[in-house]
């Protein structure tokens, strides 16, 4: 084995480790985000940014080191021990920012922390690429073996580290990186030893051990490290135990009699054997609904005693679908015996799918439809509030069926509250016939097809229970004069219809509105309340508006070139620089498209995130090689940058043409392309950066604007441009934009 | 009907693209950024009419000093907030217009709804009856926990408004047949003045007033507001100044003094105790509480426990367990309490009222409502013994 393949070897189990380390901190950071997807969109921002920096500094730190050959053996330790760290940061975030029991992280931290956590992490990665370049002597090559340990990465951790302890699998993984190292000449034995390669083996084998040794001790470090966690985010609460799935982080806490259980860092429901009082008044309330219901569907909450009160009542088919089954496998040992035993009737049927598919797939017709789901807050949620979902549900109700479900209301709900429920009844009123609204801090939202078929008076209600023969000590049907208030129903019923009447909006699959009014009603903490929504929609129009002014003055420049019929370098360069900007924004919006258009068809994502992920580097890498070929033909930039608009211009189109079953790996299709264009444009900017002799430092400019370019499309698609424009817009600014590039780049070629 | 309404928009839509109107609804919301004008505010449909038209008619603050260069102090509550001209103070409602104070939550509610009288809750004034229930917008704490949040944290004028005066309050009383007006819901304190101009009109034809408050007051509105209610629902937060920081925002103390005056006032009084986990939910604190409330109360007082939901701000909190509240209930009788209730869980015989001689069942609650209310007079039926309370008119 030569050095250059060993040196290799090192870089593409270096690419492996940061590749699982990203994701693994990515899961992590959505904890502190209680689940949204603004993680990920800041997250891949502070990546993108740190990785530039990183380069930066690289190639200071090669400069200054004057021609010598870094030592490849101190970096691997910083990339191994630097995830370890923030791993830990993340975990303690709420103990260094004092966070009140109850509440989620300051705004300031929640900006500042994925910066925090993946920043240092990114930053030694960009180093230690331009150590690897100077030591190589070049750079296809090892951009070849970065992308297939990223490839390697990715599927590692989504076939067996997905469900692995992140302590364990960092510190395995940091220790294999370590043993790689000694593969380099560095390490091995020299002809003449000296001091610093005694100093240098030395140390690597003692960080070898220190990493073993962590490795052996990770499970009890895990469980103090997420103790230290909770006993900050709960710290009356009782720790009682935990599990990753490939949908999140759960864990289950004890506060006196009761198990609490919270999901990615946000509590969604308690268990308890001695309070009957909430869930009697929602069972009986929701199941009275249907006049003979006899078979029951049920999204989510069938852990805390739905099923049991459900199975008074003369129903034949009750189905249970939960999307994790690692919520019913930790909840299970947590139950009270008479939900356990519930859970285990003959007439109850548990999936272990997603509700949607689950509604969309199957050919089994329901009475009773009732979800029991978290807010929209999430893209993985919202799909469960769109028309399309609606319809679907309605397909899968026999006549006279019932959908129920409940959102976050106030008994007077206002502004954004309103807005967002009137939004979700608009859309409700598209598809069925008859739609009505319980007001309360949970407001239930019930539709039919059938005109009169729910029970909105309190006799009605009343005489349904006896009619169903559903007795129950825990329940006095005197309670429904309290649970329907009908003055307080005429009113709400009122007040949505008018909101709804005058927003006219609906909530789509491919335009989820109301991920943002949702995030400002019932979100993180600090936008609750904040007027998040009126806030993005504000920055929405100041983009609009920077982005038409900027087309505008581009074309504008592009005519004036053209009539003068000269091009400085100046020009050219910043052109280039330009060009690069937005196909880094535009490649890197369209795997975020692809990966939200994932999300609403399967409903989770983090678990694919580093086949995503690693498919797109390999298509950076193959166009890479492609650009390589093609570089120095007059019209060659071009021609990535066209293909870039076509595909942007089609991309929701193709979206639209999700194939049922296969729909994943069409979507990871779909992804590889503009990792491909991205790649091969920067290899032929590169050379036309070489051709304007005037100017240096071209090629360090030009990955410098690829990577802010990536940023901001990070920042801006990924945290609020797809849920407030919608998948359509977004694609189509973005054609619309290159468009008026390519214009712009025609004009210059024609001046050169 | 919407849906026909809307089918252009529908079409666009359905293709996930953003409509004309959204576009159009994305600008103004840049251009209203910047306006000022409440008129303004009102043409782009961000204020109601009827709170646009009230924003003109708000009614001057008869407890504040002017002070130079048309500043104004407020001496509502102990924030006690000093103002420029133009600026409103901590409680949304009160605005410096000029050097001259004035309260723009005035005849302006955002709620007007009839409600059981427990809801408040109150459980000895008048238990069965309806009341009218009246709230306009702003709070002067700013608790992390809030229900009704929406219409506290947000100034009258951004809210959805009645026009309703005290005539309209008279006929609507009468008409309907209720006997009394409670302002619950969000802070009476940001809105005194405007329950005095409904007393005005409303006492004179028998209507009662109560209200639901944190009690953070000065002392002399809270004398002025007490000649103007019948009955008083406070809420006593908690029993640590810690908490009160935390939680609300606001200090502790300016509530029991304005406790004590209620007390000496000689208004109906009940107090609730939202029990918090993690913040006020531990035996300790819970019955220094008690004992002060015996005191300096009285052991007659009747205290509310109640069950604390995740709300608001509050989110990753668990509801309280109901053995927590057994516990509390336990403490506050121990500590000599004689009427101690366990509200938001029912069914429970904590929403129940009974004895404390002969612990015979009195009155009998599901939640809100009163299944029976065996008392006689006002008396026990069994052994006779007084209920403090006010019970002329309750239903049976």
């Amino acid at each position: 084995m030569s050095n250059r393949q060993r040196f290799l070897a090192l870089f593409a189990m270096l690419a492996l480790f940061a590749q699982v380390a990203q994701l693994v901190l990515l899961r992590e950071l959505s904890v502190v985000f209680v689940g949204t997807e603004f993680s990920l969109g800041i997250a891949l921002a502070a990546w993108c940014l740190c990785v530039a920096l990183g380069s930066w500094w690289g190639v200071r730190l090669v400069r200054s080191r004057k021609g010598q050959t870094p030592i490849p053996a101190c970096l691997a330790c910083l990339v191994a021990a630097v995830p370890l760290l923030s791993l830990a940061m993340a975990r303690l975030a709420a103990t260094v920012w004092d966070v009140m029991p109850g509440t989620d992280l300051p705004l300031s931290a929640l900006l500042l922390l994925p910066f925090v956590v993946v920043g240092p992490l990114a930053l030694t990665v960009g180093i230690a690429f331009v150590f690897g370049v100077h030591a190589l002597g070049e750079a296809a090559w090892l951009y070849v073996i970065e992308a297939c340990g990223t490839l390697a990465g990715g599927i590692l951790f989504h076939f067996v580290g997905v469900e692995m302890a992140p302590l364990s699998l960092l510190a395995l993984l940091g220790c294999l990186l370590l043993l790689a190292c000694t593969l380099l000449p560095f390490a091995r034995r020299q002809t003449t030893p000296s001091w610093s390669w005694l100093i240098g083996n030395v140390g690597l084998i003692g960080a070898i051990l220190v990493f073993a040794v962590l490795w052996w001790w990770s499970v009890a470090a895990e469980n103090w490290l997420r103790r230290q966690q909770w006993h900050t985010l709960a710290p009356q609460q009782e720790f009682v135990a935990d599990r990753l799935s490939r949908h999140g982080y759960l864990a289950v806490l004890a506060l006196a009699e009761q198990k609490n259980f919270y999901s990615n860092g946000r509590y969604f429901m308690s268990a308890s054997a001695v309070d009957e009082t909430a869930i009697s008044q929602l069972a009986h309330l929701l199941l009275v609904q249907h006049p003979q219901a006899s078979s029951l569907l049920l999204l989510g909450g069938g852990l805390n005693g739905f099923v049991r009160k459900a199975l008074l009542y003369p129903l034949t088919e009750i189905h249970y679908c939960e999307l994790d089954p690692a919520l019913v496998t930790l909840a299970w040992d947590h139950l009270p015996e008479q939900e356990q035993q519930a859970l285990r009737d003959k007439r109850v049927h548990i999936h272990y799918q997603d509700g949607r598919r689950l509604i969309e797939q199957s050919h089994s017709r329901y009475d009773l439809v009732i979800q029991f789901l978290p807010e929209p807050t999430t893209a993985a949620v919202n799909r469960y509030y769109t028309r399309e979902y609606f319809a679907a549900v309605k397909q899968s109700l026999n006549h006279g069926g019932v959908l129920i479900f409940s959102l976050q209301s106030l008994p007077f709900p206002e502004g954004e509250l309103l807005r967002r429920n009137a939004m979700i009844w608009h859309t409700l009123s598209q598809v069925f016939r008859d739609v009505h609204a319980i007001p309360g801090t949970n407001a239930f939202f019930l539709a039919s097809d059938k005109p009169g078929q729910m029970a909105m008076s309190a006799r009605e209600c009343a005489d349904r229970l006896v009619q169903l023969s559903a007795r129950d000590t825990q329940f006095h049907p005197a309670l429904y004069h309290t649970l329907l208030d009908q003055e307080a129903i005429a009113s709400n019923e009122e007040l949505l219809r008018q909101a709804a009447i005058d927003e006219a909006v609906v909530n789509s699959d491919l335009h989820p509105r109301a991920i943002l009014s949702s995030l400002s009603v019932n979100g993180i903490s600090p936008f609750v309340g904040s007027q998040f929504a009126d806030w993005t929609s504000l920055l929405s129009g100041i983009l609009l508006t920077v982005v038409a002014a900027g087309l505008v003055l581009v074309l504008a420049i592009a005519l004036w070139d053209v009539r003068k019929r000269r091009s400085k370098p100046g020009m050219q360069l910043a052109t280039q620089l330009l060009i690069i900007a937005f196909i880094g924004f535009a490649g890197m919006a369209a795997e975020i498209v692809l990966l939200w258009a994932f999300l609403c068809s399967y409903g989770y994502i983090y678990a694919m995130l580093g086949l995503f992920t690693a498919l797109f580097m390999s298509g950076v890498t193959g166009g890479g090689w492609l650009g390589k070929k093609v570089a120095g033909r007059r019209y060659a930039l071009p021609l990535p940058l066209s293909l870039l608009v076509v595909y942007l211009g089609l991309l929701p189109w193709s979206i639209g043409l999700l194939p049922g079953k296969n729909g994943g790996l069409w979507l990871l299709a779909l992804n590889l392309l503009p990792g491909v264009l991205v790649g091969a444009a920067f290899p032929l900017a590169s050379h036309d950066c070489r051709r304007i002799s005037t100017v240096s430092g071209g090629n360090g400019f030009l990955y410098a604007a690829d990577m802010l370019g990536a940023c901001l499309g990070a920042l801006i698609i990924g945290s609020f441009a797809l849920p407030l424009w919608g998948t359509w817009y977004v694609c189509h600014i973005m054609a619309v934009s290159g468009t008026v590039l390519l214009i712009f780049l025609f004009f210059e070629r024609l001046t050169q | 009907m919407a849906a026909d309404t809307n089918h252009d928009c529908h079409d666009c839509t359905a293709q996930g693209g953003l409509s004309r109107r959204d576009f159009l609804a994305c600008l103004a919301r840049y251009g209203t950024a910047m306006a000022t004008m409440p008129a303004a505010l009102c043409a782009l449909g961000m204020i109601s009419q009827e709170a646009c038209a009230a924003m003109g008619k708000p009614k001057e603050v008869e407890f504040y000093e002017k002070m130079p260069d048309r500043k104004t102090k407020c001496l509502v509550c102990p924030l006690e907030c000093e103002r420029e001209p133009g600026k409103a103070g901590e409680c949304r409602t009160r605005n410096n217009k000029k050097g001259v104070l004035y309260n723009h939550a005035f005849n302006n509610p955002c709620i007007l709804k009839t409600d059981a009288i427990e809801k408040l809750p109150m459980y000895h004034f008048l238990p069965g009856t309806n009341t009218l229930s009246v709230a306009t917008g702003g709070c002067n704490l700013r608790c992390l926990y809030c229900q009704n949040w929406e219409q506290s944290q947000s100034p009258p004028e951004k809210l959805r408004t009645f026009a309703f005066d005290g005539e309209q309050a008279k006929q609507m009383t009468l008409t309907k047949k209720i006997p009394t007006m409670a302002y619950t819901y969000t802070e009476p304190v940001v809105f005194s003045e405007y329950i005095g101009e409904l007393a005005k009109h409303t006492r004179p034809a028998g209507i009662r007033h109560v209200a639901a408050s944190a009690a953070f007051m000065n002392a002399k509105p809270m004398e002025q507001l007490c000649k103007q209610l019948d009955a008083i629902t406070v809420t006593l937060k908690g029993f640590r100044e810690e908490f009160y920081r935390k939680m609300c925002d606001r200090p502790l103390k300016p509530v029991l003094d304005s406790l004590q005056l209620i007390k000496k006032s000689g208004i109906w009084l009940e107090i609730v105790n939202l029990v918090v986990p993690t913040y006020n939910d531990n035996g300790k604190d819970i019955k220094e509480m008690c004992k002060w409330v015996r005191q300096n109360l009285g052991d007659e007082v009747p205290l509310h426990f109640a069950r604390f939901a995740p709300e608001y701000k509050l989110k990753n909190l668990p509801s309280t367990p109901i053995s927590t509240l057994e516990k509390a209930q336990e403490t506050a009788l121990a500590a000599g309490l004689k009427f101690v209730y366990l509200s938001n869980v029912a069914p429970h015989t904590g929403n129940n009222t009974y004895c404390p001689s002969c612990k015979t069942l009195l009155i009998e609650r599901l939640a809100f409502q009163v299944l029976q209310n065996r008392l006689t007079q006002g008396r026990c039926p069994r052994c006779g013994g007084k209920i403090p309370g006010i019970w002329d008119g309750a239903k049976k």
